[in-house]
């Protein structure tokens, strides 16, 4: 299955990249997916973002990553399994009002 | 005790051209603290509810606070309360720059203008004591250009000022005043100026700006900067996106979660979003980033002259709300246009958000065969997605030329006036045209639109609690609280006067931490924000006597519709859920079934019944 | 001769922290009027300053009239506050625009280094000032 990865803002001068379309197996959850994604982003995007959030399952990081136009609020939603067609942003989060 | 405040008030009567000063009470001082606190309650004892705002008998208080000047960040903004002339309650409306650090340094904590000067004049307030000059030739004068005449006329340059252009001049309800590229934006308060006939306001000031505790003070700030330097440190920091693109970089985020007002609310994302965004300025346009005084976010976004289609102009800006008032919502994906239009309210002095809705709106009056699409004159086709309709529309609601006489109203005036069903698509509540964000979206800003003394303002609203889905946006559960909360303690944080990008990072006890060492006094968390509830109630009080009844807690039927790209997975609002959220925010605010405080309620807060 | 202040007025935002914090170092008040940095904004372009270079040879200290300036052991010039006459001979003097005169007490006002510390140098969230040796 093909995952589309979109950065905005911030992550696109960290990562290197607009967005990313990466080649995975079937069933693979979101943290594989993330993985992968290590392969493809600049070291700064990896030590900055995503060593935090895979490796110190820190919540912190996990607002900025949007899937389907929803955040997710426990690490534990990064293990399930991915669909065709979903979409996956890097997105700058929002305080107050 | 209270060296941070001067104690006084400066009146300033347009009508003899005569000021005088009056000392500030210690009991004042300790009710309502300061800018919005000492405002509201001014005006709403000096200025009869029914009195209309354009009458010599409203008046401008021009507030600071007890932070106002020192080195602690984000309370750098100067408060304006007024009677609105879009609302006819009364509104709040701020201005960053360095204006409040020389009222304050002039040796004041309110400058009130009363009365109505004979013709057009500029005010200067200095060490040399107060000036009324007559200038007939600042007539019509955009506002940086009348700014830089009074200061050198002045013979002052660290001179700092509030100014209108020919919106403010021309009575256009949603004028802003204008302080060197920051704008008192929201409820028409440079229409007030222009009704008193008030051109520009300057002001400079040699005092010394004291506090009660040096050293607790300097410890008070040591902890806020790491505050606010701990957010800042994490690469994903909202205040950190501001201070590297302006408020503009929250727009990608807005837009993939669906909640972007596009083509009159049509849809809730834009296709061309990333063409008028933070970033796609700063790519476009050489940058400057700005702070005001002692801040250290720095979201002024000045651009260098750049060309456009319609002139080589520099501008600060876009902000974030006129990328979805001019841009979005008029369907319009031109950067350039944008960045023209900017420059355009701020030399006309004009609200962005209201001004763009009510270029969307007729805009929609023409998608619906209510207005004509050649309204604008040979040349023109008023239509969604038109840049050169959009920028001249702009000039001629400026002029109050043809149909820009009818959009100077405001979207409700003019829908009152078009009749045929426009007033269901209004986009406004009280008279207040909408900011970005969606009702149909989220239920905490359906909530706040309806209830906010403002009208359909974003300024208290549980944003980011509802986009970052902490709660879910489409419930109703638990957003009385949520909206009343935080209408409660950003109303505190403005008797400061504080930046509103602060309480995204501090909490109640840290603004009175720094209350307490600058002024000596003793506020709790608590107090503080009770004291955020007492003044939103006061307003509340007041609004109700000026006749905006509950029925005005209301939603135009628009936000009943649901949008073409609606996404999959959440509810749309209901007239039922709608109800519930009124209901629910009433019997928490402890008010009556039509929305009035109870006497128990007010008893509570210890405001006269 | 002393420590220079070094301004890079690319990356100053005008928050005039540098101001306040060098007004309450020396008076404990905040007042940009006594601070011996003066940021000047200049839209559309970026701003100016003006901040004493520390000279080797000063042209104001000689040129005070009533000795209330003085070499601090790091060789920058300081004012003594209680001894100026507020008569601007140094401001006149000063070719740099380093020097200037607070108009509240009548005083002259130039950066003394902070004993070469410079204070608000630390305040500076964008690192726009710098010690230069």
């Amino acid at each position: 299955m093909r995952l589309v990865v979109r950065f905005s803002g911030l992550f696109r001068s960290l990562s290197g990249m607009k967005e990313v379309t990466l080649d995975l197996r079937e069933e693979c959850t979101l943290r594989d997916a993330l993985q992968e994604l290590k392969k493809n982003v600049q070291p700064e995007f990896v030590t900055q973002i995503l060593i935090p959030l895979l490796e110190e399952n820190n919540t912190g990081p996990l607002r900025l990553l949007v899937k389907n136009h929803r955040h997710m609020h426990s690490v534990a939603e990064i293990d399930v399994p991915l669909k065709e067609g979903d979409t996956v942003s890097f997105l700058p989060p929002m305080e107050g009002g | 005790m209270y060296e941070c405040y001067k104690r006084k008030l400066l009146r300033i009567n347009l009508t003899d051209r005569t000021s005088k000063e009056e000392p500030i009470s210690e009991k004042m001082i300790q009710r309502w603290v300061g800018g919005m606190g000492f405002g509201v309650k001014l005006l709403t004892h000096e200025v009869p509810p029914t009195t209309d705002a354009f009458s010599p008998d409203n008046k401008i208080y021009i507030c600071v606070g007890p932070l106002t000047g020192t080195i602690a960040p984000l309370f750098a903004q100067t408060c304006i309360i007024t009677k609105s002339p879009l609302t006819t309650g009364v509104i709040n409306t701020y201005a960053g720059g360095q204006l409040a650090t020389a009222i304050k340094s002039a040796g004041y904590d309110v400058i009130v203008f009363e009365g109505k000067a004979d013709e057009l004049v500029y005010v200067t307030l200095t060490p040399g004591g107060i000036k009324f000059i007559n200038c007939p030739e600042l007539k019509g004068k955009p506002v940086r250009e009348a700014e830089e005449y009074v200061k050198t006329a002045s013979g002052c340059e660290d001179m700092h000022t509030v100014g209108i252009g020919l919106a403010g001049e021309n009575l256009i309800r949603y004028a802003a005043a204008i302080s060197e590229t920051r704008a008192f934006g929201r409820g028409g308060a440079g229409a007030v100026f222009g009704s008193k006939n008030l051109k520009v306001f300057g002001v400079a000031g040699i005092r010394d700006i004291k506090v009660s505790d040096p050293e607790g003070f300097e410890g008070a700030v040591e902890r806020t900067i790491a505050a606010f330097k701990e957010d800042l440190s994490h690469p994903w920091s909202l205040l950190g996106g501001f201070g590297r693109i302006g408020t503009g970089s929250g727009v990608a985020l807005i837009n993939d979660k669906h909640v972007f007002a596009t083509r009159y609310h049509k849809y809730t994302s834009f296709e061309h979003a990333h063409e008028i965004d933070g970033e796609a300025f700063m790519q476009k346009y050489e940058t400057h980033p700005i702070g005001c005084q002692s801040c250290l976010v720095h979201c002024g976004m000045i651009r260098k002259p750049a060309e456009t289609k319609w002139g080589t102009i520099w501008t600060r800006g876009p902000e974030y709300e006129t990328m979805y008032s001019i841009g979005s919502l008029c369907f319009n994906g031109d950067s350039d246009m944008l960045y023209y239009a900017n420059d355009q309210a701020e030399k006309y002095g004009m609200d962005t958000l209201s001004l763009g809705v009510n270029v969307a709106f007729a805009m929609e009056c023409v998608d619906r065969g209510i207005l004509s699409k050649d309204a604008l004159g040979e040349g023109y086709i008023l239509e969604f997605g038109n840049p050169d309709a959009t920028v001249r529309l702009i000039d001629m609601i400026a002029a109050r030329e043809g149909i820009g006489d009818l959009l100077a109203e405001g979207v409700k005036r003019a829908s009152e006036k078009l009749g045929r069903g426009t007033q269901d698509f209004a986009l406004q509540v009280k008279g207040m045209e909408f900011a970005a964000w969606m009702p149909e979206r989220m239920r905490g800003v359906a909530t706040t639109f309806a209830t906010a003394n403002r009208g359909a303002c974003h300024k208290r609203a549980p944003i980011g609690m509802e986009l970052m889905e902490f709660v879910p946006m489409d419930s109703t559960e638990g957003r009385a609280e949520l909206v009343a909360h935080i209408q409660n303690v950003v109303n505190a944080t403005f008797t400061l006067v504080s930046c509103r990008f602060a309480e995204f990072v501090l909490k109640p006890a840290q603004f009175a931490d720094l209350l307490n060492n600058a002024s000596g006094m003793n506020f709790t968390a608590e107090q503080f924000e009770q004291m955020g509830e007492a003044i939103w109630n006061m307003e509340r009080m007041y609004n109700l006597a000026a006749g905006i009844d509950a029925t005005q807690d209301s939603l135009p039927e628009i936000c009943f519709k649901v949008p073409l790209d609606f996404p999959e997975g959440y509810k749309p609002l209901t007239h039922s859920d709608f109800d519930i959220l009124i209901k629910d925010y009433y019997e928490y605010r402890g008010w009556d079934a039509n929305g009035t405080p109870t006497p128990e309620q007010l008893e509570k807060l210890g405001l006269k019944v | 001769m002393a420590k220079r202040l070094v301004i890079d007025l690319g990356k100053c935002t005008e928050c005039r922290t540098c101001e306040l914090k060098c007004s309450f170092v020396h008076f404990q008040v905040y007042n940009s009027k006594k601070a011996g940095i003066q940021i000047l904004s200049q839209w559309p372009e970026q701003p100016a300053a003006r901040l004493c270079i520390q000279c080797k040879e000063p042209d104001c200290l000689p040129a005070c009239p009533s000795d209330a300036m003085e070499f601090t052991p790091e060789r920058a010039v300081k004012v003594l506050y209680d001894v100026c006459i507020g008569c601007a001979s140094c401001v006149d003097a000063c070719q740099y625009n380093g020097v200037w005169i607070d108009p509240l007490n009548n005083v002259a006002i130039k950066c003394d280094t902070c004993e070469g510390n410079y204070r608000c140098v630390a305040d500076c969230i964008v690192g726009a000032l710098r010690i230069e040796e």
